[in-house]
């Protein structure tokens, strides 16, 4: 058995990852991959309300990776994966994606902002973004992850990764959802 | 977070698209059977050669990763696709205990020893005896059809044999000619 297949194995164990995709995102992939978490969730019997928050995360996080692509001239290094793990309290959603250095400091300011706020002033933040409307360059992620924060109602976890590039890193972000709502 | 970008490098490495660890219950499965369908349908292959990846998935998760009754609720096998330089592979992995161990054991020696001739007049014969096939034929026609799909590209093996329980892979080559 080749090393890389016991590795993943190994990983997914460890992490309680169920399901792992790495490759081109397009809408037929994102449209299955929502479609086997919407079947997952109903077979664990979890609450709607619940059900519908990880189903709108999880649409925000494939749509930021479809935003962040590389250009056509840039040479493809790595891939963008999207990582599904759960754990017996919560749900964590995990996308990787290669980003343009030129907009990381961006994305990190505004993670970290929406990190440093609590529910009320995320509200705010919110409603202050949408009045704005302005769409960012890498096309509005600044408003995402303020709508992650706002319905995970926990704290966005990132890192930027080295490459093999000089134009790019590899972003990953982690969310986590509660199964159950207090 | 590291372990992000340490699968995806793994992934990437082999070609892996698509990893799925589960009980494969049915509800689930038709998902996997979605996902797998729009991986391979933009990929311009023969669609004889589709058909033959699609049918070796729905037989792994149908037959060899969901047979795990007794715990139902754990996610004791995995489903793994990668692209190769000569087609597909399908690599399917679950946990057994004893007794189905030395079942599948006894059929996959007898099986890789069989020509392509000999295993589909087994088919037949296993299909035109029985209605209700039991548990182990099933399986039995399920290893029989991934063998006679791939042309004999099976490889297994059995690993970390712990107490009553061991773990199972089987790696199926789907050529692309």
């Amino acid at each position: 058995m080749d090393t890389s297949l016991k590795q993943i194995h190994s990983i997914m164990n460890d992490e309680n990852a169920v399901l792992i995709y790495s490759g081109e995102f397009n809408q037929d992939i994102v449209k299955s991959m929502l479609s086997y978490t919407e079947g997952k969730l109903e077979s664990s019997g979890i609450d709607d309300l619940v059900r519908k928050k990880i189903f709108n995360v999880m649409v925000e996080q494939l749509q930021n990776i479809t935003k962040h692509q590389y250009t056509a001239e840039e040479k493809q290094v790595v891939q963008p994966c999207f990582i599904l793990i759960e754990q017996e309290n919560f749900y964590n959603l995990v996308t990787g994606n290669p980003i343009h250095i030129d907009t990381i400091q961006m994305v990190k300011d505004r993670i970290d902002q929406v990190n440093g706020l609590n529910a009320e002033e995320l509200k705010a933040l919110y409603k202050q973004a949408r009045l704005n409307s302005r769409i960012s360059e890498v096309g509005g992620a600044g408003l995402g992850f303020i709508d992650v924060a706002r319905k995970t109602e926990n704290k966005l976890e990132y890192a930027f990764f080295d490459i093999e590039s000089a134009n790019y890193k590899y972003f990953t972000l982690k969310t986590q959802i509660n199964k159950i709502i207090e | 977070m590291e372990y992000t970008y340490t699968l995806q490098k793994l992934m990437a490495e082999s070609n892996y698209l698509l990893a799925i660890r589960d009980n494969f219950e049915s509800l689930l499965s038709k998902s996997v059977f979605s996902i797998v369908e729009s991986q391979i349908s933009n990929d311009n292959l023969d669609v004889n050669i589709k058909n033959r990846i699609f049918s070796v998935v729905v037989e792994c998760v149908q037959n060899i990763c969901s047979n795990d009754k007794a715990h139902s609720t754990s996610k004791n096998s995995i489903l793994l696709l990668n692209k190769v330089d000569v087609g597909h592979n399908i690599v399917v992995g679950t946990k057994l205990n004893n007794e189905r161990k030395n079942r599948l054991e006894q059929i996959l020696t007898e099986i890789s020893s069989s020509s392509t001739e000999d295993l589909k007049n087994k088919r037949k014969s296993i299909i035109s005896t029985r209605t209700n096939l039991e548990e182990s034929q099933k399986e039995n026609l399920a290893l029989i059809d991934m063998f006679i799909r791939s042309a004999g590209k099976v490889k297994y093996h059995f690993q970390g044999e712990d107490g009553n329980d061991c773990f199972l892979i089987i790696e199926i080559e789907i050529s692309n000619n």
